[in-house]
């Protein structure tokens, strides 16, 4: 039976996940340098020794409005089609491995504002467990 | 084995080529295993050209034979006409597997070794056979196409002799191997059946090795992964960082020992930092020096005389991006040779010098490094182009209609596109551009193509930076801190705004600020980045500005921040795309202190804030006409400051004779007997009211106002006030001012703008009249030349051009025009002496200015006594001076049309009049 390991995360108490291979490391919240302009969902350019990484707000980019609660936030820093994308999530969670017969497809009735973030859904004991793919979120960024 | 740079050269191209063989054979594999992908065919296809290309340069003639072969062999598998075979893919992968054979050895394949020649022969002999199998009926294509037309007649009637005959029903792929073997075996036996002969070979190839081993040993160089050097530069920049940090800590500590520790930290941290950028960076001379070689093969071959220039080889870029522009270069160069430039015989029936001229530019350009390659030959023949690409489906003929003739050029980027009637081993299978194309964009680049039919192609190169090393400016607006690129940088002003000289002026909601005579638009950049006001001052009470003026193709503006605080050399980092499509920001740096800063894209900005629009407009227009052009630095739009009068229409006047623009109550203006005038700065302004100049009907519609709009103009150090209804707007407009089609006496003439026709007022005329309404036309007939004589005027400024064409043309003067110093002395060099009676040059011009330009003039022989006259704004006593020093007969006030007059006369026909 194949398996899967994700980096979970909590964005506005929901469970999130993405592949461990696609993440490079987290980090606390560091300086970002704004970016006038730019989308509200980019909360700026982190300097990740030398290498500078667009810090971009899940909560901003799913469009989920409510107020953040009071936990610090943190970097899912990833890495994808040449680029370095922190990710801003409210909480971070375990590494879990999940079986692939967990998995099923986005259903079609989710929210698109998240849903068209989402590789699909495991089912995990007491929870739901949303896989995010990274590549969806930099197609849509540049489309 | 002296010159050690021809072995250099060919062991980067065994290198080179070791590495197409690899991605051949794993591309092939992938073919073999998995799906059939055009994508991939076209890859290998390539490869195979660009493999081709390269060993026949070096005279690896058996690889080139080898490459031929298999291009033609894949030709229509690329086009889709036969399908890959397993067959085809070994027949294939044995070919490359000999290719590689003769990379190991290349001393033989370069001593022209009969045995290497042989069984590259036997190698092809085999490929075309299972070629031949492959194809089914349809296929058009005999053994004897798939030579090379130019090649000896006698290599092709070895090979075709080789060749099994058709009914040979023989299996295929074993004859390559038991050639091969049986002529190893017969050359050794041969070799060694005597002892002697055996030492003898031993010393030789003892002494064969010595050789080898010398340069080996003399290289300085290695191949180093890219990834490892990008490995060191991050781990450079962390080691800064913390370096930085050492220092700041160190602020607070005095321990000695720690501080020389920290001082030789720095040191060395420095250093390293700065080396580790170096091996990424390499000039591009690298690159182009080859082509030196390139070039001098290609036009031995090709029967033609092609001089080969590089200018800018010193400038750097980084070593992926080299590597990268390496194949569109070889390309668009081989191109140039084979179709751009003719035959010595076609040059000299089209009265060109018999040698061609190839030169290839290379510059930094902001961010950028741009890459010009240009012929003198015969130009692309677009017609042909666009007749080609509606018979291959690329462009459908509806479409094709609406092309501008750029547009054209670019379609021979398109796939497979080629018009050459033959295929020639050197180009024509119009695979050549789709390289350049496809590797341009690959590292974010463009190409651009303009031609001129007859007289040369240009193909210009943009290639980003991503790693370059840029001068930058460091500024800051409100908290935040950015950089900008200093080659856009072109001066940086600090104006107090409690003086009296500066202020800035409102123009229909542009703020402008007057530089040198020149207004130069304002862009506040924290305005326009919308940024969050933290400094709590307003525009207003704000009482110092700093200004950086900043170029974009050739049009400054003012981009106004906060603070100025450094220059630093930068390390462009580049931006996700969409960030990068707010364009205003080009990229972003780590700063020393660990922060990140994003670099201005100023031209983006320009965009952003409007001001580019019409200059843009002429841009484009212009890179249609040609290659000429693009060095033609001759601002073609001129600004012109629009207003109403009485009635219907729009009225302008050129913006360069604006002084000032005002809004003066009506209780200052009084009319004392004819004139009117008003209370201006502590003096009497005399004002002309253009409606009752023009005798222009009061309308209904006029709104009373309790304020007159005066334009401003200074004629002779004095000022007059032109009162108009309203003032509009300026607006660039990039069409002449044409003639009135009937004379009128205060109007220039007309423009059109995109909607409109406005009418141009002769303001210096208008007020000539009202203040000397005898003189001007008396004088006119009396200020004739006798003789038609014959000016060269430079002159950067159009507007200065036509008011001074318009001077000389009623005293039986011809003009000559010319953009600039550069310009005017070019077209001095190529005239024969006493072509020009005259030379009239402006003081301050860009590329060469007046000064230089005289200097240079008089250093002419067949000009050296020609009279010059300096025609400038710039009238300081010192000014004058130099002018006379560097070999200007006179020197005299713009906009003085007497005083012009009288002194070409004087000049030119010696006696005071």
């Amino acid at each position: 039976m194949n398996s899967r390991q994700f980096c979970t995360f909590l964005v506005a108490d929901r469970l999130y996940g993405i592949d461990v291979m696609n993440v490079q490391e987290i980090t606390k919240m560091m300086a970002a340098t704004k970016v006038p302009l730019a989308p509200n969902f980019v909360h700026g350019l982190i300097n990740l020794r030398g290498q500078i990484a667009t810090a971009v707000g899940l909560r901003e980019l799913f469009d989920l409005n409510e107020v953040k609660n009071n936990t610090e936030s943190m970097n899912v820093v990833c890495k994808g089609e040449g680029l370095l994308l922190s990710l801003i999530v409210d909480q971070i969670g375990d590494v879990i491995e999940v079986e692939d017969a967990a998995f099923e497809a986005t259903p079609e009735t989710i929210n698109p504002g998240v849903g068209r973030f989402m590789q699909g859904v495991y089912k995990i004991s007491g929870n739901l467990l949303s896989i995010i793919d990274v590549k969806k979120i930099i197609e849509v960024l540049n489309k | 084995m002296s010159s050690n740079a021809p072995d250099q050269a060919i062991s980067e191209f065994i290198a080179e080529s070791e590495e197409i063989i690899g991605r051949l054979n794993s591309n092939l594999s992938h073919l073999e295993s998995g799906p059939f992908t055009q994508e991939k065919i076209d890859s290998i296809y390539r490869d195979i050209h660009t493999l081709k290309g390269t060993s026949q340069l070096f005279g690896f003639i058996n690889i080139g034979l080898i490459g031929h072969a298999l291009e033609a062999c894949l030709e229509p598998v690329r086009s889709k006409r036969v399908g890959l075979t397993p067959k085809l893919i070994n027949v294939i992968f044995s070919c490359l597997d000999h290719v590689d054979h003769i990379l190991k050895s290349p001393e033989k394949e370069l001593t022209k070794d009969n045995a290497t020649k042989k069984e590259t022969e036997s190698v092809i002999a085999n490929l075309i056979e299972v070629a031949v199998d492959s194809q089914d009926g349809n296929f058009k294509l005999t053994r004897e196409n798939y030579f090379p037309p130019d090649d000896t007649e006698v290599t092709k009637q070895t090979l075709l002799a080789l060749l099994p005959k058709k009914d040979d029903s023989n299996p295929i792929s074993s004859p390559t191997q038991k050639t091969t073997k049986s002529q190893d075996n017969q050359k050794s036996s041969s070799d060694l059946s005597k002892r002697d002969d055996l030492e003898a070979t031993l010393l030789r190839v003892k002494s064969e090795l010595e050789v080898q081993e010398s340069p080996a040993s003399e290289a300085s160089t290695i191949r180093v992964q890219i990834s490892v050097l990008d490995r060191l530069m991050n781990l450079a920049g962390e080691m800064v960082l913390l370096r930085n940090q050492v220092l700041q800590y160190s602020q607070k500590n005095d321990n000695f020992e720690f501080l020389n520790i920290r001082q030789r930290l720095d040191l060395v941290t420095s250093e390293l930092q700065e080396d580790v950028m170096k091996t990424r960076m390499q000039p591009i001379g690298n690159v182009l020096s080859k082509f030196t070689r390139v070039v001098r093969e290609i036009s031995r071959d090709l029967n033609k005389k092609i001089e080969f220039t590089v200018k800018g080889a010193e400038t750097e870029l980084d070593k992926s991006l080299l590597e990268a522009i390496k194949d569109p270069l070889t390309h668009i160069i081989r191109n140039s040779c084979d179709h751009g430039i003719e035959t010595p015989e076609e040059r000299r029936r089209n009265s060109k010098s018999e040698s061609g001229h190839v030169e290839v530019l290379a510059f930094q350009e902001g961010g950028q490094v741009i890459i010009e390659i240009s012929d003198d030959g015969r130009g692309l023949n677009l017609p042909k182009i666009l007749a080609k690409a509606i018979e291959m489906g690329v462009v459908s003929p509806e479409k094709a209609a609406t092309l501008l003739e750029r547009d054209i050029a670019q379609l021979i980027f398109a796939p497979g596109f080629s018009t050459a009637e033959h295929i020639s081993t050197l180009s024509g299978r119009g695979v050549g551009m789709d390289v350049v194309k496809t590797n341009i964009d690959k590292v974010g680049g463009t190409v651009d193509i303009t031609t001129k039919p007859g007289r040369g192609t240009k193909i210009r190169l943009r290639i980003p930076l991503t790693l370059a090393i840029v001068p930058a400016m460091i500024v800051r607006s409100e908290s935040e801190v950015f950089a900008i690129p200093q080659i856009k940088v072109q001066e940086l002003l600090r104006i107090d705004l409690d003086s009296e000289n500066h202020k800035i002026e409102n123009l229909q909601g542009q703020s402008i600020f007057r530089l040198r005579g020149h207004l130069l638009p304002l862009v506040f950049l924290n305005d326009l980045l919308d940024l969050p006001n933290q400094s709590g001052r307003t525009k207003s009470n704000n009482d110092i500005y700093n200004i950086v003026v900043l170029t974009t193709d050739g049009e400054p503006f003012g981009l106004v921040v906060d603070e100025i605080l450094d220059t630093a050399d930068i390390v462009v980092k580049p931006l996700p795309q969409f960030l990068k499509r707010l364009s205003t920001f080009s990229g972003s740096t780590i700063m020393g202190d660990g922060s990140v800063a994003l670099i201005v894209d100023v031209g983006g900005i320009a965009q952003k804030a409007n001001l580019k629009t019409a200059t843009q407009m002429s841009k484009n227009d212009k890179s249609r006409r040609g290659i000429d052009d693009v060095k033609n630095h001759f601002i073609e739009n001129q600004e012109l400051l629009f207003f109403s009068l009485n009635g219907q229409g729009k009225y302008c006047l050129p913006l360069i004779l604006v002084h000032r623009l005002e809004e003066l109550p009506f209780q200052y203006i009084e009319d004392v007997g004819r004139e009117r005038i008003a209370r201006y700065r502590d003096s009497i302004l005399p004002i002309i009211n253009l409606n009752q100049y023009f005798k222009l009907p009061h309308s209904s519609q006029e709104t009373q106002r309790d304020k007159s709009s005066v334009i401003v103009v200074s004629k002779k150090r004095r000022l007059f006030g032109i009162e108009v209804n309203e003032i509009y707007d300026v607006i660039n407009i990039k069409s002449d001012i044409e003639s009135p089609l009937q004379e009128r006496k205060g109007v220039l003439g007309n423009v059109i703008n995109e909607k409109q026709i406005a009418t141009v007022i002769d303001a210096l005329g208008i007020i000539e009249d009202i203040t000397e309404p005898n003189k001007t036309t008396a004088s006119k007939s009396q200020k004739a030349l006798k003789k038609r004589a014959r000016v060269l005027f430079a002159e950067d400024t159009r507007f200065f051009v036509q008011h001074v064409q318009k001077i000389l043309a009623e005293a039986n003067i011809e003009l000559v025009h010319a953009p600039d110093g550069d310009a005017a002395f070019k077209v001095l060099k190529n005239a024969s002496a006493g072509e020009f009676d005259l030379v009239l040059s402006d003081i301050e011009m860009p590329i060469m200015n007046g000064f230089e330009l005289a200097e240079k003039i008089r250093m002419e022989p067949k000009w050296k006594s020609i009279p010059m006259i300096a025609l400038s704004t710039r009238f300081r006593e010192a000014d004058v001076k130099k002018g006379i020093e560097v070999g200007f007969n006179q020197y005299l006030e713009k906009l003085k049309a007497d005083q012009l007059l009288e002194a070409i006369k004087n000049q030119l026909e010696g006696v005071v009049a």
